[in-house]
């Protein structure tokens, strides 16, 4: 049987890596221009946060990473602009306890930077080279837009995000804000393509907002 | 198989090698770790519940402790030249003459109760402070209490331990929207002062007042994109999936209050997704005319300013949306050879302390106030009372305390911790005398008697301070 003190190598393990909500990413060093997320007591003391709780929030350095490794986006200067007007309004020790409302706002603001720059990166490359959004028609006005497109967007996002596909009620929940997204569109700009990408701008930065994926 | 499908069918994550992501939300599902949906519901309660603008039945918290503002004069200020320090017996140094203020018959004006001020010579004000705070506090004066603490710092330093954010947040003075609220970057305390003894977690750096309101909206690549209502649907997708996400997390064992703390996050969530007015912008409070002629604004005054920028943060502190703010004036190296320069800047600080009283007394909420600087400043030897200053010197330092209590000024037991040494410096030989750090602790120690919570003292400074050193600082 498994214990929780046998979980706890691991568990530093990943602290030391600079832990994010997934395993994945690479035990690196510090990227320039965002701090360690070590308190002044070390990582002990994180370590003995996490453990202690059933479940924690990622830290703003955490997150950060965390966006980085599932997008594979570079830190461009609005992602670190947009992290550096932040920070303070994330937390940094990892206790649900400090979670605020203007923290998920900001959590948000961050991860909109993300999905913009992935957005941006898709874009210019062919449909059959894309990752994420080989679905999707850029050039094409949102109505375009397929609910099976739009479906297997979802999945492709959901895998990369969460680490599985969504479920049915993730799924209705994200074409309902499909829906309501294109109901808000203004009359004269339903035709634009524009509206296309602020759509895939708004569902990838929400996924990457949820519970699932800011919660370690 | 094309690569295209190929990407279709892996992630990222397998595209670059790595192994299939595994959460610690995984180890609790597969049951290696436990999972108690009552454990966790007063954590779930706090996120659910973020406090603003709470639904009918929905709780709404404010940390109830007194709001804290602190204000640094950056540079050395004279501030015991505006306030004048007594020696251990009460009475007047025999001389000031290095202190700017001439000798030792210093001709004083009572203010806060009987606190000594330097006054006035041929009515004109010595202390610009106090003629600033008068100008601009004409309500809140006869409410507000006031100790001087007689304390040696570091010249020109951002070295000095005087921060008291860190403690004070330990105590639990927390905001209800924002964190602590700063105007220096890079800085923890938000301005030019260390921590003392615990500290804080980085402030909101207000360099304008959109900085303040922009931390309670979609920006980002959301801001100029997505309209409003686009991101009102953003921030129910957002919501509700993460309502999902919990309900599946507490699927076995879903409790009464976890059931009513996610009907409350749909009233949230509305309050994300209309964040046009968030209740932070002094201006438009209903009390706004008020609090804008305090600080002499209006719709149009520029986001930069520092008025606007000062109300914004005393205003969001006092209402508790915001934790401890802390604000910082430059300019107070002024020993430049005249007294003017000074003379200006003293007046700067006491029209900026009378104006966070006023508010406080506008808002009708207590404030604790704490002023500091770093280091001070010596004239040139003379009886003149307007000599000028021509060098630095911490060890005639000074910091101040200001309470304002809406029910009345509270009394003090002494107008001054510490004292003055016949060699026009703070003692040594008290418990303040000499280190920063100890000052920032007493004065933590007469908010947390403010606040009837002396009970958590030790607990969060330590024992550092025994019951005797409490005895010689507390005045409240």
């Amino acid at each position: 049987m498994i214990t929780i003190k046998k979980l706890k190598k691991p568990m530093f393990v990943i602290i030391v890596c600079s832990a994010t909500m997934t395993l994945f990413m690479n035990c690196q060093g510090s990227i320039d221009g965002f701090s360690s997320g070590s308190d002044s007591n070390g990582l002990t003391t994180i370590q003995s946060k996490i453990e202690n709780q059933n479940y924690t929030i990622q830290s703003s350095d955490q997150l950060v990473r965390s966006m980085a490794s599932v997008t594979g986006v570079d830190y461009a200067s609005t992602i670190i602009n947009e992290y550096n007007a932040r920070k303070a309004l994330m937390t940094n020790d990892y206790s649900l306890e400090s979670v605020t409302a203007p923290m998920l706002v900001s959590i948000a603001n961050l991860g909109s930077q993300f999905c913009n720059e992935l957005i941006r990166k898709e874009v210019a490359l062919t449909t059959a080279n894309r990752i994420f959004f080989n679905q999707i028609d850029f050039t094409k006005a949102v109505s375009t837009v397929t609910d099976a497109q739009f479906n297997q967007t979802l999945d492709i996002l959901g895998q990369n995000f969460w680490g599985r596909n969504l479920t049915a009620e993730e799924k209705s929940i994200l074409n309902q804000g499909k829906l309501e997204f294109i109901n808000a569109i203004p009359t004269g700009s339903s035709t634009s393509a524009a509206q296309t990408q602020y759509l895939i701008l708004s569902t990838c930065t929400g996924m990457l907002a949820a519970l699932e994926f800011i919660t370690l | 198989m094309s690569r295209s499908s190929d990407k279709k069918a892996k992630p990222l994550w397998a595209e670059i090698g790595h192994s299939r992501p595994v959460t610690r939300r995984d180890l609790l599902a597969t049951g290696v770790l436990s999972f108690s949906a009552s454990l966790i519901a007063p954590m779930w309660l706090k996120f659910l519940l973020p406090q603003a603008h709470a639904a009918e039945g929905c709780v709404t918290t404010t940390s109830g402790m007194i709001p804290v503002v602190s204000l640094n004069l950056a540079g050395g200020s004279a501030m015991a030249a505006n306030f004048v320090p007594m020696d251990q017996g009460g009475q007047p140094l025999p001389s000031y003459d290095v202190m700017g203020l001439g000798d030792g018959n210093v001709p004083l004006e009572y203010e806060f109760g009987s606190v000594p001020f330097a006054g006035r010579v041929n009515d004109v004000y010595i202390s610009k402070f106090l003629q600033g705070v008068r100008e601009t506090a004409p309500t809140a004066l006869a409410k507000t209490s006031f100790v001087g603490v007689c304390v040696r710092s570091r010249d020109d330093s951002g070295e000095n331990r005087f921060s008291i954010n860190g403690l004070v947040n330990a105590a639990g003075l927390s905001g209800s929207l924002l964190p602590n609220l700063g105007t220096r970057s890079n800085s923890m305390t938000g301005i030019n002062q260390l921590a003392s003894v615990l500290t804080p977690a980085a402030p909101l750096l207000v360099g304008g007042f959109s900085s303040i309101q922009g931390a309670l909206g979609y920006a980002g690549a959301l801001g100029a994109t997505l309209n409003q209502n686009q991101k009102v649907a953003l921030a129910k997708s957002i919501q509700k999936l993460s309502e999902s996400q919990l309900r599946k997390l507490a699927s076995n064992n879903i409790s009464g209050n976890v059931k009513k703390l996610v009907d409350c996050s749909n009233q949230k969530n509305l309050d994300l997704s209309a964040l046009q007015n968030t209740g932070v912008d002094p201006r438009t409070d209903a009390m706004g005319a008020s609090l804008s002629s305090v600080w002499g604004i209006n719709a149009g005054t520029a986001n930069t300013n520092r008025d606007l920028v000062f109300s914004a943060m005393t205003y969001n502190t006092l209402k508790g949306n915001a934790g401890a703010s802390a604000f910082e004036i430059g300019g107070y190296d002024y020993h430049n050879g005249t007294r003017t320069t000074g003379d200006a800047a003293d007046l700067t600080a006491g029209r900026t302390v009378g104006r966070i009283l006023e508010t406080a007394a506008i808002m009708n909420r207590p404030l604790f106030l704490y002023v500091t600087s770093d280091g001070a400043v010596s004239s040139i030897k003379s009886n003149d009372r307007n000599a000028v200053w021509n060098s630095d010197r911490g060890i005639a330092g000074a910091a101040y305390v200001l309470y304002f209590d809406p029910a009345g000024r509270r009394a003090t037991s002494n107008n001054q911790i510490g004292h003055f040494t016949a060699g026009q410096a703070a003692a040594e030989t008290t418990v303040v005398g000499n280190n920063p750090e100890a000052a920032a602790i007493s004065v933590f120690a007469n908010y947390l008697k403010l606040n009837n919570k002396m009970s958590v003292f030790e607990s969060i400074v330590g024992r550092s301070f025994n019951s005797t050193k409490l005895d010689e600082v507390l005045r409240f």
